[in-house]
This record gives structure tokens, sequence and C-alpha cells, in this order.
């Protein structure tokens, strides 16, 4: 027999097997596995700075913002360059299964302090914010451990450095939907931003 | 330099004029998974962990195009520091003059949920020189690879397997340290060329767009890669694996073994890979009489990968260094009138370089190559100096370095300035023509532009 022969017959009984392994495993778990871990980290835990946590979000959040991803209302460079492609190939059921899959998974709650001064005004920030420029208490929404719940973000645990570009991605308005946090992110400064991103990593 | 300066404007200025009606327009595997370029690449070539992953997963992410072609064009402008010999006889022609150096077509993508591949054609418009110095041009199949990929658990743990089949040891590698993707730099002159022992080793592109490989390769836990792949001439049945190429070299038979080992760890904004590949090959020393004994090439091979992935800063590092031992067992005859000096010998490869990405826009290179091996009066002794008419040198040596700035206004185009300096060229320090020339009168400065639609 031919080498092409053998060949073409390798790729088919490959293709066949695969297929049949694949049936075998949940849409959920495939979905994740496809795409999500390598990014957010097996059951939505990254140490990335790049990439969010997903694990322990709000499921109803989660949800949402896939659904502005693949209707891009949600327009970050990041999102454009990550989350895009990712959801214009989900439908409702799919977000559903993956929102109500990381809701469910164990939250990361790093705890680390790296400097104190920082640490105490991000606290104030989050539990008292900045009456005399009109921002409110994050804690308000966000919930006093930082938690989130329905259409909020859990902000606790997430990458300073990730949030910071989230509340700039607000400041730029390139994320529709949050009106509140688009006025939030304009009132505050450089240097608050940083003690309130440091406070909430550590929580 | 003025004429240098206006011929530069005008390249840059070709390239941007066209740019903008094709920055909407992405190639294929973008188009297929919806997702910007950014995704899979640092800087193209080199992948990032979800294009590696994209890759070992056979192509197959997002919905299946109708037509998955994509094409990439690329020019230059090569300045080399000394265009004429000692003689006067021209070198390098066509010295800073704005060339349109090669086009690709690609046909890329998933075929169905567990096949996809990667075809390149290219058209090389200065695959070399006539006497007049008019440029031959040239096309043929680049780079293939063909996957049919599967996924399971072992351990509790991700498992991908897959076949590949493929021209080009290494072409297949997702980390670009390994030959076939790696930083060499990107881009070169098509003019200005290289030392002929730049590339010494036989894994490192000897059989590139030549060969056919097969091979299975496993994933496992987003950490551990394993390959053995089997290679032979693309020839015959294969043939449209090698299509349009002239002369390759003959390999005795398809079971070459090409083996590849490497570790994955990444955590936070970081990922590192330390690996080993290799290759074992015989080949005929003629090709055009494949029958009788061959040579044998042994290439052994160390490679590492360091990535720093943050928003807006990237930063990378990929080395390698390959060992190859040669048994001349059918070239050497008696030392003396022909073939190898000796009967045996050995070459080796060491090849680095660091790169810096600020807001995937602008980056910065500095690389490193250096080859070296055992001396051979016969195969390496080719240049006589013109007043004793002794070898200029016996080894296969070469040493240099580059240096390259780039601009990507968008993530399908880049252009970029590289400086190539050389302080060992073809075993000689100096004198490396006989006739006076210094290593570093070849070096190079090149402004290339790159775009992909």
């Amino acid at each position: 027999m031919k080498i092409r022969n053998w060949i073409i017959m390798g790729l088919l009984a490959v293709s066949w097997i695969a297929s049949a392994v694949a049936d075998e495993v949940e849409v959920k778990k495939l979905i994740d596995h496809n795409y999500c871990n390598v990014c957010h980290g097996y059951g939505g835990t990254t140490t990335s700075e790049l990439f969010p946590q997903l694990a322990s979000q709000p499921k109803e959040y989660i949800a949402t913002e896939l659904k502005e991803f693949k209707d891009h209302t949600r327009y970050d460079e990041n999102a454009k360059r990550f989350m895009w492609g990712i959801a214009s190939r989900l439908n409702d059921h799919d977000m559903e299964a993956l929102a109500t899959f990381y809701s469910a998974q164990a939250g990361v709650h790093e705890g680390k302090i790296k400097n104190q001064a920082q640490y105490d005004r991000g606290q104030s920030i989050y539990t008292k914010g900045i009456e005399d420029k009109g921002v409110p208490a994050c804690m308000t929404c966000h919930g006093e451990k930082a938690e989130g719940h329905e259409l909020i973000a859990r902000l606790g645990g997430q990458n300073e450095n990730y949030l910071i570009r989230q509340l700039r991605a607000f400041h730029a308005s390139t994320r529709e939907t949050g009106h509140v946090m688009n006025f939030v992110a304009g009132a505050i400064t450089d240097e608050d931003l940083l003690a309130l991103a440091h406070y909430l990593q550590a929580q | 330099m003025l004429k240098t300066l206006k011929n530069i404007l005008f390249l840059a200025l070709v390239a941007l004029a066209l740019a903008p009606s094709v920055s909407f327009a992405v190639p294929s595997f973008a188009r297929q998974t919806g997702m910007d370029c950014a995704a899979c690449h640092t800087s193209f070539p080199e992948l990032t962990p979800f294009g590696r992953e994209f890759k070992l997963r056979g192509y197959t992410l997002g919905e299946r195009q109708w037509l998955p072609v994509a094409a990439m064009v690329q020019a230059s402008a090569t300045h080399i520091s000394k265009v004429h010999d000692n003689s006067g006889v021209t070198v390098m022609p066509h010295q800073n003059n704005p060339e349109f150096d090669v086009a690709s077509v690609f046909v890329a993508g998933k075929l169905n949920d567990y096949v996809g591949m990667f075809l390149q054609m290219t058209y090389n418009n200065i695959n070399g020189l006539r006497d007049d110095f008019s440029f031959i041009h040239h096309s043929a199949q680049d780079n293939t690879d063909i996957r049919a990929v599967g996924t399971s658990e072992l351990f509790g743990k991700d498992l991908v397997y897959g076949l590949d089949l493929n021209n080009n040891p290494s072409v297949q590698d997702v980390w670009n340290s390994s030959p076939a993707w790696a930083y060499t730099p990107w881009q070169t002159s098509s003019l200005a060329g290289g030392p002929n022992n730049q590339f010494p080793t036989k894994i490192d592109s000897a059989f590139a767009q030549t060969v056919a490989g097969l091979g299975g390769y496993l994933w496992w836990d987003r950490h551990l890669y394993a390959e053995l792949s089997f290679y032979g001439s693309a020839n015959k049945s294969l043939k449209f694996m090698s299509q349009g190429q002239n002369s390759f070299p003959l390999l005795d038979g398809h079971d070459n073994p090409y083996w590849r080992l490497a570790w994955s760890e990444d955590w936070g904004s970081n990922s590192l890979m330390v690996g080993t590949y290799g290759m074992r090959v015989n080949l005929f020393p003629d090709p055009a009489n494949p029958h009788g004994a061959t040579d044998r090439f042994t290439d052994t091979a160390l490679d590492v990968q360091y990535q720093y992935l943050t928003d807006p800063h990237i930063f990378t590092v990929a080395a390698t260094y390959i060992h190859e031992n040669i048994d001349w067992k059918a070239s050497y005859v008696d030392g003396i009138n022909a073939g190898p000096s000796n009967p045996t010998g050995n070459l080796n490869t060491f090849r680095a370089k660091a790169t810096y990405l600020y807001n995937r826009k602008y980056g910065a290179t500095l690389g490193y190559f250096s080859s070296n091996g055992s001396s051979d009066n016969l195969l390496y002794g080719v240049t006589p100096d013109i007043n004793t008419t002794l070898a200029v040198s016996n080894k296969p040596n070469s040493r240099g370095y580059s240096a390259e700035l780039d601009y990507n206004p968008w993530t399908n185009v880049r252009f970029s300035l590289t400086y190539l300096g050389f302080t060992q060229w073809d075993g000689a320090s100096s004198n490396i023509d006989g006739n006076g020339r210094s290593p570093r009168d070849n070096n190079t400065l090149i402004l290339n532009t790159w775009l992909a639609f």
C-alpha cells in the first residue's frame, strides 16, 4: 500500500476515535477544556494579571459579560483580542452552563498585604468612598467582602493589575453597561486606583 | 545617502498606503476563531500560550471557513557595509533599493473538529541572481503542517493527542526556540545572504520543504509535550509537499527519526519551557544516485523559552544549542583527494534572542548566533588566500549578532529595521574571501515590511 494511503487511513482513524471520545464528554466540560482553561486557569483560578479570576463570580455577572463580549458592547482592547471570538461561538445555553460552572467554583482569597499604607487607603475608599469627590463606597454595591452579587462583579482576590485595567476601561467608556463605574473610575486618582486595587487583591 | 533615504521613504509610503486597506482583514486563522492575531501571537510568528494550544489542538478552534485562505507579502531594502570587494567586484547588488521579496498564499484552517492544516505556498522574487544581477524568481511549496487531534484524560489531567504530517522538521513545534520558527531574525535580506555555515546542522533547516514526516504527539496537562516522528524525502507520492523544489538532499528510507520532549510551566504572567529535540538521518551523498552507503547525521539539541506576558509589556527570551555528530561512512574516501578529510566530524549551533514589546506595537530584539565544529581541510578549506594560495580557514565556524527595532501599527503589519553584524564568517575572523575582506564588511542594515491579510 502506498504511504499516502497509510497516512489518509491514519488521519481518518484518529478522527473517528477522537469523535467517539468527544461524544462522551459533557458540553460544559468540553467548552471549559477547549476555550477557558488556557487563560483563566482550571476552575477559573489564574495567577495571570492579563485574565480575570472567574471562580466564584456571580452567575448572572458572568453570563452578562459573555453576552456583552458577543454583542460587542464590551470593547476594551483585551475584550476584542481574546473574548469576542470565543463568545461569538457560545449560545445562551453555553453561557448559562459556563456561568453556572464558574460561579460554583471556590474563589481565590489571597490575603497578602504588600503595602500596609496602600492597603489602608484602599480599604477606606472601598468601605467609605471619597466624599469630597462624590465617589460612593464600593462596598455598597460589591458587598462587604467584595464578593459581588447578581450583576455586580466579585472583586475580592482579583489581580490588582487586572482591576486597574478594568477601571481604566470604565473611564474610557469601553464597557458600556457600567455607567456607575464610568463615573467612579473618572473621579478617582491613579494613586487611589492603585490603593483600591491593592486592597481588593488582598481580600 | 539621500537616495537611500528616498528609497526607504518610498518603501514606507507604499506599505502605509497598502496597510489601511487590509487593516480590518485578518488571516484565515483569525477569521476562523474570530480572535485578534494578538490572542495567538506576541509578534508574528512567536506564539502565546493560547496560540500554542490552538496549534496543538490542530487549528480546530472556531468555525470552518468556506475558503480558509490568507496571504503575506514582504519587501525590504538592504544596505551592506562594503558593497564591493577589494578587487572592485560587487558583492551585493541592488544596494539600498526597495525590493519586493516574497509573497505567500496560505490555505490554513480547520477541516472538521479534529483535523486542521497549515499550507503555505511561496513566490520568491529574489531566489537568485543572474550575471547581470537581475532576479531569478521561483515558486514552491513552503511550510506544510497537517494535523489530526483528539482530547482525553490521562491520570486525571487533560490530554491532547495527535498525528502530524509536515515537510520541515520542527515546523510542527509550538515553541519559537526550535529551528523552523526561531528568530534568525524573523526577516532577513534576500540579497545579502549569510555565511554558508550560519545554519550548519541538518536539523537547522537543511531539510525544510524537502522532506515528509509523519508522527504522533502527546500534550499532557498543558505541561508535558512528547513527540516521535519519522522523516523521508518528499518524493514520489509525497511530492506534493516539496512541489517546486528543484533539488534537495535525499534521505535513505522514511524511517529517519525526529523526537521532541518539552516541559512547560505557566505561572502568573510567566511562561517557561525547557526542552530537548533531535533527529537522526541517513543521507545519500549524491541525490542523483540513491543507492549504497549513506552518511549518518545525529543531531541532539537543548532549548529554552521564557515569556513574560502582560499589558502593555511583553518580554520573551529563546535559546537553543544543537550538537551534530557526523559519520561520513559513505563520503569518506581517503581523506586526501575527495570527500571529507576525516571519517567523522561534529558541528554545533548556539542561538539566543531577547525581545521586548511595548503595547504590542513597539519592539526591540537583540540576537546572537554562533556555529562551530571540527576542522576539515577538504570540506571547509575551500577559500584560498590570493597571495599564499593557502585556505583562509579549515573550520565551519561563524558568529554574529542582530539588533532589531519593530513597529507594528496593526497586528498584521510590521516595519522592522534590522542590523546584522558578523564577527566570524565561514571559519575566518578576517580575510574571509582571501582578498582582505573582513566579516564586518558584510554587516547589513535591512528595512523590512511585512503584511498579512
